[in-house]
C-alpha cells in the first residue's frame, strides 16, 4: 500500500517538473505520430514520381520531395516508425543482455574478470566503428541494425549494473539473506536485482536516443537500414547529395531527429533527478538545488 | 606511480587481446572476401581460389589468426590487400587530419565549454545560467554529422563564406588549410561542449557549497579569486575525465564528419576497407583505435593525479 502510494507521489514529482513533462510529452508525440503514420502520411512515402523530383513544398507535397519524387512528409512520418522501433529493441536488447552480464560479473567473483575483460573490449572501440564492422558480418537490414547497436549498448549497461551490484553485494541485508540460507541465484533475482532497476530506468532513455542516433549515423554512411526504408538517417544521406538544390530533404528528418532525442534527453534528466538523487547536479535547470 | 602506470598497461593486454580477435573473427565472419571483391562479380570460380591462396585466404580460419597474432606479436600488422602497402604506413598517411580534426574538436569543446559551465555555475538559476542550460540541451540532441549539414547548408551554400566540403594538408600552411576545417571541427566539437558545460556547472555548483568557499568570500577575497583560484582547481576533475572521453569519442565522431566534408581521414579508410573486405587494413585500424582509445583513458587518470594531489595511486 505504502508502496504503491510513493510510487505515485514520485509520478506526481516527475510530472510537477514541468521540462521533465515536456520531454515526456515530445516522446508521446513522436510515438503516436508513429502508430498513426497510415492516417498522418499524404502519399506512400515508397511511392516514385519522377516527374515530381526534387520539388520544394507545396500544397500537393507540404515538405516537398527528393531525388526520385518520394514525399519528403510522408517519409519523416514513417521514419518515425523506424527510429522508435530500433530505439525500443535497442533498449530491449541491451537491457536484457546487460543486466543478465552485470548481475553475473557483481555477484559471482569468478566470473566478473571474464566478463569484464570481454565487456571492455567491446567498449575499447568508438560506438560507431564497431557497429560498422558487425553491419559488416550481419548484412544490411533492420534487425541487424538493431543487433549491431544493441552490442553496441550492452556493455554500457553491463557497467552500471555491476557497479550497483558490487555495492549491493555488501549490504545487510544480502548478508542477512545469505544466512538464512538463501540460495545464491535467488538472492540475486529477489533482494539484488530489484534495486539495480532505478539507475537501468534513467539509462534506458539515454540508450534509446544513443540507438536513434545510432541508427541514423549508420544509414547516413549506407551501411545501416537498407537505402528503400523511409528512416531519417537514409533520408539524409539521400539529401546530402542535393543540399544545394533541395535544402528541405535536410530540414526536415533534421527536425524530427533533433525534437525526438531532446524530448529523450529531457525525460531521461527528469527520471535522473527523480530516481538517482545523487545524480542531480548533471540535471537540467530548476532542478530545485537552492 | 609508475608502479601504477606499468600496472595499468599490462592490464591492457588482455583487453587488446580480445580486441584483436574479436575483430579478427568478425570480418572473417562477414560475407564475402577480398579475393571476390579484387575480381569482381564475373571472376571464374577457379581464378578467386587461385588469388584466395596467394593471400593465404584458403587457410583455416584458427591458423589465419594464429599467423596474424604472431606477426603483431612482433608488430607487424601485415600489408594492405588493395592499396599495396603496409597497413601501418597506410594508417599513418591517413592520420593527420583524423588527428587535427580531433584535437580542433576538443579544443573548441573545451573553448566553449569550460567558461560556459563556470559562468552558469556563478550565475546558478539566473535567466543566463537557463538559457545556457536550453543550448547546451539542445547542443547534446543534435547528432554531429546533421550539424555539420546545417552548417554547410549555411554557411557554404547561402553565405559562400567557406568550401562546402574538402581537406587541405597543413603541410600547404594553416592559413591554407583552416577554412577547410572551421566547419567539421566545429560540428564535432559543439556536441561534446554541450556535455562539458553540464559536467562543468555541476561539479562547480557542488564545490561552491564547500565551506572553504564560505570562508573565502567571508575573509573579504574577490569573487573572480575565489571562482577561478579555489571553486574550478577542486571542480575541475569531472571535467577532465570529459575532456579525456571527448578525444576519444571524437575519433569515433569524426568517422562521420570525415564522410559529410569528403575528408580523407582514418574514418573514410575504415569504411571503404570494411566495404572491401580488407581484413589486415580493418584488422590494423580496429587495433590502432582501441589502442588510442585506452591510453588516452590511461592518460586521464595519471592526470588526475597530477591536477589533484590528494589522489594517490598505488
Amino acid at each position: 500500500m505504502s508502496e504503491r502510494r510513493s510510487s505515485l507521489r514520485r509520478w506526481r514529482l516527475l510530472f510537477r517538473r514541468k521540462i521533465a513533462a515536456a520531454g515526456a510529452g515530445m516522446v508521446l508525440v513522436s510515438v503516436l505520430v508513429a502508430a498513426l503514420a497510415p492516417v498522418l502520411a499524404s502519399h506512400n512515402p515508397l511511392a516514385l514520381a519522377p516527374a515530381d523530383r526534387l520539388k520544394p513544398p507545396s500544397s500537393a507535397h507540404w515538405l516537398g520531395t527528393d531525388d526520385v519524387g518520394r514525399d519528403i512528409y510522408s517519409r519523416v512520418i514513417y521514419g518515425a516508425r523506424i527510429s522508435l522501433i530500433v530505439g525500443g529493441s535497442v533498449v530491449a536488447l541491451s537491457t536484457l543482455v546487460g543486466l543478465a552480464m552485470g548481475l553475473m560479473a557483481g555477484f559471482y567473483r569468478s566470473l566478473d574478470y571474464p566478463i569484464m575483460r570481454v565487456m571492455d573490449g567491446l567498449m575499447a572501440f568508438p560506438g560507431i566503428i564497431l557497429a560498422i564492422a558487425l553491419m559488416a558480418s550481419l548484412g544490411p537490414s533492420l534487425l541487424t541494425v538493431i543487433i549491431a547497436l544493441g552490442v553496441v549498448n550492452t556493455p554500457r549497461v553491463a557497467r552500471l549494473v555491476r557497479g550497483s551490484v558490487l555495492v549491493l553485494r555488501e549490504t545487510q541485508y544480502v548478508e542477512a539473506a545469505h544466512a538464512l540460507g538463501q540460495r545464491g541465484a535467488w538472492i540475486l533475482l529477489r533482494h539484488v536485482l530489484p534495486n539495480c532497476i532505478s539507475p537501468l530506468i534513467v539509462q534506458s532513455t539515454f540508450i534509446f536516443a544513443a540507438a536513434i542516433l545510432g541508427e541514423a549515423a549508420l544509414s547516413f554512411l549506407g551501411v545501416g537500414s537498407p537505402p528503400h526504408i523511409p528512416s531519417w538517417g537514409n533520408i539524409l544521406s539521400d539529401a546530402r547529395t542535393y543540399l544545394h538544390q533541395a535544402p528541405w530533404m535536410t530540414l526536415a528528418p533534421g527536425a524530427a531527429i533533433m525534437a525526438t532525442i531532446l524530448g529523450l534527453n529531457l525525460l531521461g534528466d527528469g527520471l535522473r533527478d527523480l530516481l538517482d538523487p545523487k545524480l542531480r547536479g548533471v540535471a537540467v535547470p530548476a532542478d530545485g538545488r537552492s | 606511480m609508475i608502479a601504477y602506470i606499468a600496472r595499468r598497461i599490462a592490464g591492457l593486454l588482455p583487453v587488446m587481446l580480445v580486441v584483436a580477435i574479436a575483430t579478427f573473427v568478425l570480418i572473417h565472419l562477414a560475407p564475402g572476401d577480398p579475393a571476390g571483391v579484387i575480381l569482381g562479380p564475373d571472376a571464374s570460380a577457379e581464378d578467386v581460389l587461385k588469388l584466395q591462396r596467394q593471400l593465404g585466404l584458403d587457410l583455416p580460419i584458427p591458423v589465419q589468426l594464429a599467423r596474424w597474432l604472431g606477426r603483431l606479436a612482433r608488430g607487424d600488422l601485415g600489408n594492405s590487400v588493395f592499396l599495396h602497402r603496409p597497413v601501418t604506413t597506410a594508417i599513418l598517411e591517413r592520420l593527420e587530419p583524423t588527428l587535427v580534426l580531433t584535437t580542433l574538436g576538443t579544443l573548441i569543446a573545451v573553448a566553449i565549454g569550460i567558461p560556459i559551465g563556470i559562468l552558469s555555475a556563478s550565475r546558478h538559476n539566473t535567466a543566463l545560467d537557463q538559457a545556457f542550460s536550453v543550448v547546451a540541451l539542445l547542443g547534446l540532441s543534435i547528432p554531429n554529422f546533421l550539424l555539420g549539414l546545417l552548417l554547410v547548408l549555411v554557411f557554404a551554400v547561402w553565405l559562400g563564406w567557406l568550401p562546402v566540403a574538402g581537406y587541405v594538408s597543413l603541410e600547404r600552411g594553416l592559413g591554407r588549410a583552416l577554412p577547410y576545417l572551421i566547419l567539421p571541427s566545429f560540428s564535432l566539437g559543439f556536441v561534446q561542449s554541450a556535455l562539458i558545460t553540464r559536467i562543468t556547472r555541476s561539479s562547480m555548483l557542488d564545490v561552491l557549497h564547500e565551506q572553504y568557499i564560505t570562508v573565502g568570500r567571508a575573509k573579504g577575497l574577490p569573487e573572480r579569486l575565489v571562482i577561478y583560484k579555489h571553486a574550478l582547481r577542486n571542480a575541475i576533475i569531472p571535467t577532465l575525465t570529459v575532456v579525456g572521453i571527448t578525444f576519444a569519442i571524437l575519433i569515433g565522431g569524426s568517422v562521420v564528419i570525415e564522410t559529410v566534408f569528403n575528408i580523407p581521414g582514418l574514418g573514410r579508410l575504415i569504411i571503404s576497407s570494411v566495404l572491401r573486405r580488407d581484413y589486415p587494413m580493418v584488422q590494423g585500424i580496429a587495433l590502432f583505435i582501441a589502442l588510442t582509445y585506452m591510453l588516452i583513458n590511461l592518460l586521464v587518470d595519471i592526470l588526475y593525479a597530477y591536477v589533484d594531489p590528494r589522489i594517490r595511486y598505488e
